[in-house]
């Protein structure tokens, strides 16, 4: 089943799939964050993977250099780099997201070699100047530093055909997430997560045609019925969606998300008319914003609100990974405002692996009885 | 957090400096000494206000102590006298209602004063950390106990605190790069959620080259222009070349002192540090931050003359290169440390002010210039951009000052500082030699460690590296 | 109607059971092996003293850790309902209960029914939980049950400042390096450990807008220190319970099937 195959895809940094493409002699290469612009270094004819630290159950080499009150996400990422978890990558895009991710990757380019590896830079403020700066600085170069590094000739059609795949990819995830926000939804939040994470780690155009069967066998499926409340998560990124599990072994169900792992990354699609590269880097500069974006609190609140009445949530459940600044200053102010939708919030304080499990359930269950449910 | 009485209502915290710094002058212009000052107290408390009898009870002696001695003394009072008239006019002009700009520290404040406004910066809460014995802890908790986290910077959070409180006046608008931080940047946002004012947040460049220039100049002309909008008033080119002309006279000493103290020993004092940041943000383009400077190169001066330094005479000097962090959190730390073990203050991630001469002859060429004095402001610097910037200007400091060790005491909330410490104590040691020890506190938090305990463990260190160094001539 | 409720925690297991709205007996033991095992010695226990018998329970809700895993019990609710559920029953005007355990640390506010309004519980961090209070005297050299009556002992109480319990035992060791006072390093720990539980409850304003009476449970509620501090903090009398608060979760658990029995299963 194509559902079945999708979900497995998405508890792996390595697959098959990443295999077969490999031993065709192409190539990998791994991004940390959802403001790379992916359709680009698909269009150099290179394999876009979303670095993950799937499995990673410690962080003791990248401790050595990064504090202990460093995000743990960044920890386990430098870690698992150290510990050659991502060799089968032949390049790595950063980006400047945060504080945190930014020096990892200044320590991992002293620690960790790959032939090729750079960091974007995404501007904070939003005049349409410092777009045009972003487009000539940042994205062209990463295009013509891509062609120098790979041999490869970026063109407009090889562009082009990027773009539509992945509006593709981000059409069938929208209808996913219809399925999953249903009033008697016929897939859960957990294996919803794992159907979307699957597209960050195998080539785009097969993960459409599963996604496309997946779709057609959830159609067959009954609603799910039997759920005490329906729950937006938000907060930091997910990976392994250990919370939802959470949530949803104590009877939740998770309906909608606000994550850049999630519902942010399907949302936005790229401008098909007018000049491709131009239209791939506007998508990713004006795309629903991380919490790092503070001048555009009201666009980011709406969004919020948005997903939580689209969807009919009884109640929005908002973590953050340990000393991830850029969530705590966000999850708060969601809070006060759901609040005032009637919509009450639990704030959740987690590692990038959840490992605690009894606490959380406890904390969750209690939320639950405090909705009523 | 204690409410604020009616008649105080959006300018308290600025009336408690105007006051501490009433007193300083009072105290350290008519005493010799401490002792002669603690004498004379009851009396002089018996015909003082009830507020500054509070006030004057609220200060950390130790920093007091430290004031009065004679190589910190005349520093403090010039610094003194020059904040009464800046506190006096802030509340001045929140009193008459002026346009008020409150902006991240990394900035000068000479642009704003050319627009219009009355400009405060937001970090002068360091001001309450450094010198009243409970610092801004009940800001900072007023704020978290919003539901924020425990790990956002200190330095930027007792900030939104007494805004809510009602301590500090909602401004009308705020203004700051967009890195760094992301605690200052989450501060601001929160402020503009609950009060409504303008937030006006401009990119700040990654690359500190001609390139990385052309696009902070151009963001920061974007930014004016939005800032003439709000405070009705175009940018005067008089006024800004009348503080730019000032600034480079001022920038020009700080250079000077910056090499002074390659002399051996050191002839600046520690404690200044606090006072060079604290000046620099409220007074640079006015005469009375140039006059400030020109005392510590004069006195600087004379020391090396006398071949003298700011450690008791006869004692071995020990040359410390610090990041940051520490002077918020114990200012007198450093006069401590230049008594007891002759170790000096090289200089500081959080006081390094490269001398940068800006072009007055037009507008843009000084808006150019203010943009360029952005780009390598003391932290934003090091802090905005590749890690190697930090690294590699640290490491330059430590070489051609000489440093004998490196103190990092990260600031436990400030991730990007913190990530690179092992990477840089590394080259250190492995380069010049230099040991370095890295010591966790939170800046404006002295209950992540308090003072007596952090000196003995300092302490502990400087013993360590005067019976241990290895420093490579 | 007999009903029972089981609180399996981390230390101790409780069970009680309740005849028609009157508890007609409870139990404590310590933790076995694993929570199965646990709930059915303690149950057992407290039945065999009544002389019931498993089948002679109506309904059986279970709380704590290991609550999902009993198979005697039909719904299993979290100990923090259960807490507030139970405190509120023993006095009606209670409000507000702080629950500090060996691990956690929760403030919960409930309704005039004894229903879950609010919450707080501390992330995984053991500052403020009796972990920190257990660390500390074994760092003074003291025994846990000495630590309480020194906040009464002590005229100069010093301030902990750490909020780490494990900084806070490094403070610690230095004042004692320093010469300072046991006593008066004591009665400071106690103060802390009363400020960080009244933190946590002002993050939910348990502190302002507290509308009945306020209690404490869990082991710490028999440190009369921290509860003289949390009183100060408060400016509120904390109200004792007239049962062990230990039973607090298990209590609860029992009214929740007394009405989980009347809804589902009597009509």
């Amino acid at each position: 089943m194509a559902i079945e195959e999708l979900i497995r895809i998405g508890e792996t940094i390595y697959n098959k799939y990443i295999d077969d493409w490999k031993k065709e002699g192409k190539r990998v290469i791994g991004y940390t964050c959802s403001y790379a612009p992916e359709e680009i270094l698909q269009a150099a004819g290179l394999l876009p993977i979303r670095l993950k630290a799937i499995g990673s159950s410690e962080t003791s080499k990248a401790d050595v250099y990064m504090p202990k009150f460093h995000c743990t996400f960044s920890r386990h990422l430098l870690d698992q780099g150290m510990s050659n978890a991502f060799d089968f990558v032949d390049g790595i895009v950063f980006v400047n997201s945060c504080d945190q991710l930014r020096r990892m990757y200044d320590v991992w380019n002293k620690l960790v070699k790959f032939p090729y590896q750079t960091i974007m830079v995404m501007p904070y403020s939003y005049d349409k100047e410092d777009f045009e700066w972003y487009l000539e600085h940042e994205v062209k170069k990463l295009k013509s530093d891509l062609e120098t590094a790979y041999g490869a000739k970026i063109t407009d059609s090889s562009l082009s055909e990027s773009i539509n795949i992945f509006n593709e990819t981000r059409n069938l995830q929208a209808r996913l997430y219809e399925m999953r926000g249903a009033k008697e939804p016929r897939i859960n939040g957990v294996d919803t997560h794992k159907i979307i994470t699957a597209a960050t780690s195998m080539p785009k155009k097969k993960y459409n045609e599963l996604l496309k069967a997946s779709l057609e066998e959830l159609k067959k499926r009954p609603g799910i019925t039997d759920y005490r409340a329906r729950i937006l998560i938000g907060g930091s990124m997910i990976d392994e969606p250990e919370l939802l599990q959470v949530i949803e072994d104590a009877g939740g169900l998770v309906v909608a998300d606000v994550l850049c792992t999630g519902t942010r990354w399907t949302t936005d699609k790229v401008e098909t008319d007018g000049d491709p590269l131009y239209a791939i880097a506007k998508r990713y500069y004006d795309h629903q914003p991380c919490p790092r974006m503070t001048m555009v609190y009201e666009r980011k609140r709406d969004f919020v609100l948005d997903q939580a009445k689209k969807n009919q949530v009884d109640g929005a459940i908002f973590s953050k990974i340990a000393f991830c600044d850029h969530h705590s200053g966000d999850n708060v102010l969601y809070q006060e405002d759901l609040e005032k939708e009637g919509i009450p919030s639990l704030l959740l304080d987690r590692d990038y692996r959840i490992t605690d499990v009894g606490r959380f359930r406890t904390r969750i269950e209690a939320f639950f009885e405090k909705l009523g449910k | 957090m204690k409410p604020v009485p009616k008649e105080l209502e959006g300018i308290e915290l600025f009336q408690r400096y105007l006051t501490t710094f009433n007193l300083i002058n009072i105290a350290l212009t008519n005493f010799k000494t401490v002792e002669d000052l603690m004498a004379a107290a009851p009396e002089i408390l018996k015909t003082l206000p009830e507020y500054d009898v509070g006030v004057f009870q609220s200060l950390r002696p130790d920093i007091v102590i430290a004031a009065f001695h004679p190589k910190n003394r005349n520093v403090v009072l010039k610094c003194a006298q020059a904040q009464i008239k800046f506190w006096q006019g802030i509340i001045d002009d929140i009193k008459a209602d002026k346009p008020q700009l409150d902006f991240w520290f990394a900035q000068g404040p000479e642009l704003f004063r050319a627009l219009g406004f009355s400009p405060l910066c937001t970090e002068t809460t360091l001001v309450a950390s450094a010198i009243y014995q409970d610092g801004c802890e009940d800001a900072t908790d007023l704020f978290r106990s919003k539901g924020f986290a425990d790990h956002i910077c200190t330095a930027n959070v007792a900030y939104p605190g007494y805004v809510m409180n009602g301590n500090w006046k909602v401004p009308h608008v705020m203004v700051k790069p967009g890195t760094p931080c992301p605690s200052s940047n989450l501060a601001y946002q929160a402020i503009k959620k609950w009060y409504g004012n303008d937030y006006i947040m401009y990119d700040s460049t990654y690359y500190l080259d001609e390139k990385g220039l052309a696009h902070q100049t151009d963001a920061i002309r974007r930014a004016i222009a939005k800032l003439e909008k709000i405070s009705g008033q175009k940018l005067d080119e008089a006024v800004l070349r009348q503080q730019m002309k000032e600034s480079n006279q001022t920038y020009a000493l700080c250079g000077e002192l910056l090499e002074l103290r390659k002399n051996k020993p050191n002839p600046d004092p520690g404690m200044h540090r606090i006072l060079d940041l604290l000046m620099m943000v409220t007074l640079l383009g006015e005469p009375s931050c140039t006059e400030y400077f020109q005392l510590l190169v004069d006195e600087a001066k004379e020391r090396v003359a006398k071949g003298v330094g700011a450690i008791p005479e006869g004692k071995k000097e020990i040359r410390a290169l610090h990041t940051w962090a520490l002077n918020a959190y114990m200012p007198d730390l450093y006069h401590w440390l230049e008594e007891t073990y002759g170790m000096t203050y090289l200089t500081c991630g959080l006081s390094y002010f490269v001398n940068h001469q800006v072009d007055t002859s037009s507008a843009d060429s000084m808006v150019e210039g203010w943009a360029q004095r952005i780009m390598n402001f003391t932290m934003e610097r090091q802090s905005m951009s590749f890690g190697d910037v930090w690294v590699d200007d640290m490491f330059y400091l430590a070489k051609n000052w000489d440093a004998d060790c490196g103190i990092f005491a990260g600031n436990l909330s400030c991730k990007q500082g913190w990530a690179m410490s092992k990477l840089l104590g590394d080259r250190l040691e492995d380069e010049l030699g230099i040991p370095s020890v890295r010591f966790e506190i939170e800046l404006c938090d002295k209950r992540t460690c308090p003072p007596d305990e952090f000196k003995h463990r300092i302490g502990s260190f400087v013993e360590t590296i005067l019976t241990n160094s290895k420093k490579r001539v | 109607m007999i009903v029972a409720g089981i609180d399996v925690g981390s230390l101790t297991a409780k069970a009680l059971i309740m005849k028609d709205g009157e508890i007609i007996d409870f139990d404590i033991i310590t933790v076995r092996p694993t929570p199965v095992q646990s709930a059915g010695d303690v149950m057992e226990k407290a039945l065999n003293k009544t002389g019931l018998k498993m089948d002679d329970l109506d309904y059986c809700v279970s709380t704590g850790y290991g609550r999902e895993q009993i198979s005697f019990s039909r719904k299993s609710i979290s100990e923090i309902s259960c807490h507030g559920m139970g405190a509120h029953w023993c006095r009606p005007s209670i409000r507000g209960v702080i629950d500090i355990g060996g691990q956690d640390c929760k403030a919960i506010i409930v309704d005039k029914d004894g229903n879950l309004d609010n919450f707080a519980m501390n992330d995984k961090c053991a500052a403020g939980t009796g972990r920190f209070l257990e660390i500390i005297s074994k760092a003074l050299g003291i025994d846990l049950a000495e630590l309480g009556p020194l906040t009464f002992k002590s005229n100069n109480p010093l301030k902990i400042v750490r909020r780490c319990s494990v900084f806070a035992e490094y403070e610690v060791i230095f004042l004692l390096a320093e010469g300072k006072d046991v006593t008066d390093i004591g009665a400071g720990v106690n103060e802390a450990m009363a400020q960080r539980a009244f933190s946590l409850a002002s993050s939910i304003n348990l502190n302002n807008k507290l509308t009945g009476e306020l209690t404490v449970t869990g082991g710490v509620a028999k440190n009369v220190g921290v509860i003289k501090n949390l009183e100060k903090l408060f400016d509120a009398e904390i109200v004792s319970l007239p049962l062990d608060p230990q039973i607090m979760g298990a209590l609860g658990a029992a009214l929740f099937a007394r009405r989980y029995y009347e809804k589902e299963v009597r009509v």
